[in-house]
Order: structure tokens, then C-alpha cells, then sequence
């Protein structure tokens, strides 16, 4: 019997360029053409300005730790082996709000402000996802 | 802010509710029927008098109405959100003001326990078309949205959990006075803390129950209502505000900004302030929101939301009795709709032994992306 399979990031074609980025190794966030607006998630238009046009502008990958919580309950059951675990709130350092997990850290050390950046965990051969280690400042 | 003329115009005629808990076999349009009749009962009218429906959570208005034999003017739906129970109210007051219904059934029926409602996974549809973006990484529910929100209170503010424990415990010795409550065997603060984690820093007893239930408002015009079977309960005021932008993530301000801004609003409709309020029915998804409510709305500064919960505040006896049926968190998850009905039963003097001595004004609060406040007084103004 095979584990059952994590959720998988949902494609709509707005989105795809993301995951298309990601899938390389690259954190990029709609950048509006008009006013500069980094904006995520994916929209049509900038919520700044109502511009529909934009490019796909690549970010540090760097940010802080704004809030976390820990799973204890797993509500995926492709997640039950790995309770408990973190996800957490991250200010990248572009503005823009992402949720994620921290890795490479016990979920007691992670904290309020904990510098970290982005790095890879290819989930399948088309998908990568973004998650976040701790770093130096 | 709605028109001031409107303050005491509108009032509720009737209110009715089913049994509470595990009511097996029976789907949201059953409980809706029968809470339906009992508020109709209760106004001391009948199902021709009913010219507006609002449903919500039950699927669909129209199956309902033909349930009902119902043919109202005026008919519409709202998603099951929590934050539509007062949003819902609102709307069959505005639709009562300008002649769209005379008499308006307000109708949600939950089968949640019933059902098997997890309220996470892939099921989820919480918020801003449902936590699908966060779910490869396992961020899925409600609760974990509060949990995080609570994180971030207890780091700027030292917030702690056993803060929290005094609001659980509060409401659960309120539902110990309601024989309709689901949960009512007394809890403690350590009672509380030992419950299990379900997303950390939340344990058990800052969830709210998941079970079943169907409530019934009737709304009309006070001048109508005082030509019923009970005395009318006056909406002295309501407003509505919203932070849908960036909703995609817990807001920064935990709401504070739509939540002063209502504040600002159906104080000065209703002709009253927040020291005037005999008792407060605060949306309690989740424990956190308690305290978001109570500073968003000024009862005390931003920050102190936790201090102030704490030596009984909020219990019967105490300066602010909050959530005197036990709240979604002990009485039964009914999304706002058997708050509004427990402040209507307080205004009538209706509730036993959880009655608040003279309760001549109170207020509803619903924190979330839209908030809503309605405050319910025994007299128009």
C-alpha cells in the first residue's frame, strides 16, 4: 500500500508561472507594470492600482518570522506522520506575506523575528515547493 | 453608518431553536423547519404572514421555501459563514426598512456533527476561497488561522494561554445554567491548560463544539411587533465593516481596524456606549476572538484583551457577562445565529437562572474579515 500523497499547490493558469519559477529554484511575485506593486497570491489585476499588466520579479527569498503555530492534529492524512509540525507566517523582505515551514530547526526554536530564507524541497518531478531555514542575520 | 431614524424601528418577533448536539438523521432544511415553527410560535404568527426568507447554510432558498409552502416577496441565501449570521440580520432589517418584507424569517439549520464537518483538509473553504494555497504545506482550518493570530497577540502583548483558560471557563459555567447547552460540566483553568494541543498554541477547550442544530429569527417593523404575542426586542443599532484585502494571510491588526471602525458606528446609531451594554454576545469560533472583539470595541486598550478576562469578568455576577448561554464554545456551534437569540432572550428576561438582572441593552460582536456588530434593547431609544 502506497502513504497517501501531501496536497499538491493548486494550478490555476494565474498561478502556474510561480510554480513554474519555483520548480527551478526561483521565488519570483507578480510585479505590477504600473505602479511597482510586488503582489501575491497571483491576481488578474494590482489591488494598488487595478493595472492588469505585470511581470514575474525575482525576491531574495529572505524574510523574518512574523507568527507560527504547530500541528498537533493532522487534517490530511498524508500528514500524520509528520506531527507535530510547524507552519509559519513569514514578512519577506519585499513586503509580501507567504505561509510556509521551517526547516532545518525543532519547532521550539523557531521564533518571533527568526531571520531565514527560502530553499526547495522538490515534492515531485514537476513541483517544487518553497520552505524556509533559518539564517545568520 | 445605517440612518440614525432606523435606530428601534426594526425589532425581533420571534426566535426559536432546535435541540442541540447529535440529532442523527436530520439535514439542515429539517432543523431550519423546525426551528422555523418554533419562532413562528413564539411571535404568535403564521406561515402566511412570512413575506421575506433569508436562508443560511441550508443549501438552497428555494427547496426550502417549498418545504415551507413559503412564497415571500422577498428571498435570498447566505454562505454558512459565521460572519453572515449578523450580516444576514442586517440585510432583513434593511429589507424590512425599505418595504421589500414586511415580516422576514431568518433560517439556518447545521447538521455539522451529523455531517462529519472537520472543518480542515480538503474540504476547507475558510476565508478567501478556502486555505487551498497553504494546504502542500499542511495549513489548513480555521482554528489554525486563530491559533497564529494568537501567537503573534501573546508576542506583542505577553499574552498567555491560561488567559484564554478564564474565557473557556466562563462560558462553560454559563452553559452549566442552560439546559439546552451541549457542554456543561464545569471546567477549570487547568482543566484548560491539560487538554490536548490541537494546532499549538490552541488546545481542545479553545475550539468550539462541532455539532447540530437548526435556529429562527423573525424579524418585522416595531410598530408591528408590538402588536404580537411578545414584547418586541429592538434593534437599537447595527453596522458592518470589512479587511477583505491581504486576506489571504491572519491580518497584522487583528481586525482592529473594521472592528473600531463598527464600533464607531453602532454606538452612535443605538444612542448608547460601550459602558451602557448589560451583556456581551461575542462570536467565539475560537477563544482568541474574545479577546480581539473586546479591544477592537474598546472595552479595554489594544493589547490588554487577556488581563482583562481574567478574576470572572465575563461570568454572570462579574462587570461584562459575555456568552450567557455558554457560546459556541459550550452551548452549541450555531454561528452567530443562537448568540443573537440568547441576547433576545435576555431583553425578554427569558433565560433563568444564566438571566442578567435588567438587561436593557445587548450587544452582538462578530470579529473576522467582515465584522458586525447589532445591539438589541428592550426599549427604541
Amino acid at each position: 500500500m502506497s502513504a497517501p500523497a501531501k496536497p499538491l499547490p493548486q494550478m490555476t493558469p494565474l498561478e502556474r508561472p510561480y510554480w513554474e519559477y519555483t520548480r527551478r529554484h526561483e521565488l519570483r511575485l507578480q510585479k505590477c507594470g504600473a505602479c511597482g506593486a510586488l503582489r501575491f497570491p497571483a491576481s488578474a489585476v494590482c489591488p494598488e492600482c487595478f493595472s492588469d499588466t505585470a511581470e514575474w520579479a525575482r525576491v531574495s527569498g529572505r524574510g523574518r518570522v512574523l507568527s507560527w503555530v504547530v500541528f498537533h492534529r493532522s487534517y490530511f492524512p498524508a500528514f500524520e506522520a509528520d506531527v507535530p509540525y510547524n507552519v509559519v507566517m513569514i514578512a519577506l523582505d519585499e513586503g509580501p506575506v507567504v505561509i510556509s515551514t521551517i526547516v532545518g530547526i525543532a519547532n521550539e526554536g523557531i521564533r518571533k523575528g527568526l531571520r531565514v530564507e527560502a530553499t526547495f524541497e522538490d515534492v515531485t518531478p514537476e513541483i517544487s515547493i518553497p520552505r524556509f531555514r533559518p539564517v545568520e542575520e | 453608518m445605517p440612518d440614525k431614524q432606523l435606530r428601534g424601528r426594526i425589532a425581533v418577533a420571534g426566535v426559536g431553536n432546535t435541540a442541540f448536539g447529535k440529532l442523527y438523521g436530520n439535514d439542515p432544511y429539517d432543523l431550519g423547519a423546525r426551528a422555523l415553527k418554533e419562532a413562528l410560535a413564539d411571535a404568535g404568527l403564521s406561515r402566511d404572514d412570512i413575506d421575506g426568507l433569508l436562508v443560511s447554510r441550508i443549501p438552497d432558498y428555494q427547496r426550502f421555501g417549498e418545504m415551507m409552502g413559503l412564497n415571500p416577496r422577498f428571498a435570498g441565501i447566505t454562505p454558512g459563514q459565521g460572519r453572515m449570521s449578523g450580516a444576514s440580520i442586517e440585510l432583513a432589517a434593511m429589507a424590512i426598512h425599505c418595504g421589500m418584507a414586511k415580516t422576514v424569517a431568518l433560517v439556518y439549520g447545521n447538521n455539522g456533527r451529523t455531517a462529519g464537518d472537520r472543518y480542515g483538509g480538503e474540504g476547507d473553504r475558510y476565508g478567501s476561497g478556502g486555505a487551498g494555497p497553504w494546504f502542500p504545506y499542511g495549513m489548513t482550518s480555521p482554528g489554525a488561522v486563530h491559533a497564529i493570530m494568537f501567537q503573534r497577540h501573546a508576542h506583542l502583548y505577553g499574552t498567555r494561554s491560561e488567559q484564554l483558560a478564564h474565557i473557556a471557563v466562563a462560558f462553560r459555567r454559563h452553559a452549566g445554567l442552560n439546559p439546552s447547552a451541549v457542554m456543561r460540566d464545569p471546567i477549570t483553568v487547568a482543566d484548560h491548560q491539560a487538554s490536548r494541543y490541537i494546532c499549538e498554541p490552541l488546545h481542545l477547550l479553545d475550539y468550539c463544539l462541532i455539532n447540530d442544530g437548526g435556529v429562527a429569527i423573525v424579524l418585522t417593523s416595531a410598530e408591528r411587533a408590538r402588536d404580537l404575542r411578545k414584547p418586541p426586542v429592538y434593534i437599537r443599532g447595527f453596522a458592518q465593516a470589512t479587511r477583505l484585502s491581504e486576506s489571504y494571510v491572519p491580518p497584522d491588526d487583528f481586525w482592529r481596524a473594521p472592528l473600531e471602525a463598527v464600533a464607531g458606528d453602532v454606538y452612535a446609531m443605538a444612542g448608547a456606549g460601550r459602558d451602557d451594554m448589560d451583556a456581551l454576545m461575542i462570536y467565539d469560533n475560537f477563544s482568541p476572538t474574545v479577546l480581539f472583539s473586546l479591544e477592537g470595541f474598546g472595552f479595554c486598550p489594544v493589547g490588554e484583551g487577556g488581563r482583562f478576562v481574567e478574576g470572572g469578568r465575563l461570568e454572570l455576577g462579574g462587570r461584562l457577562p459575555t456568552n450567557t448561554s455558554g457560546g459556541h464554545l459550550s452551548e452549541s456551534y450555531m454561528q452567530g445565529w443562537a448568540l443573537n437569540v440568547e441576547a433576545v432572550r435576555q431583553i425578554r428576561g427569558e433565560c433563568g437562572a444564566r438571566q442578567v438582572t435588567d438587561a436593557g441593552l445587548v450587544q452582538y460582536i462578530c470579529a473576522a474579515p467582515l465584522v458586525t456588530s447589532i445591539i438589541y434593547g428592550k426599549e427604541p431609544s
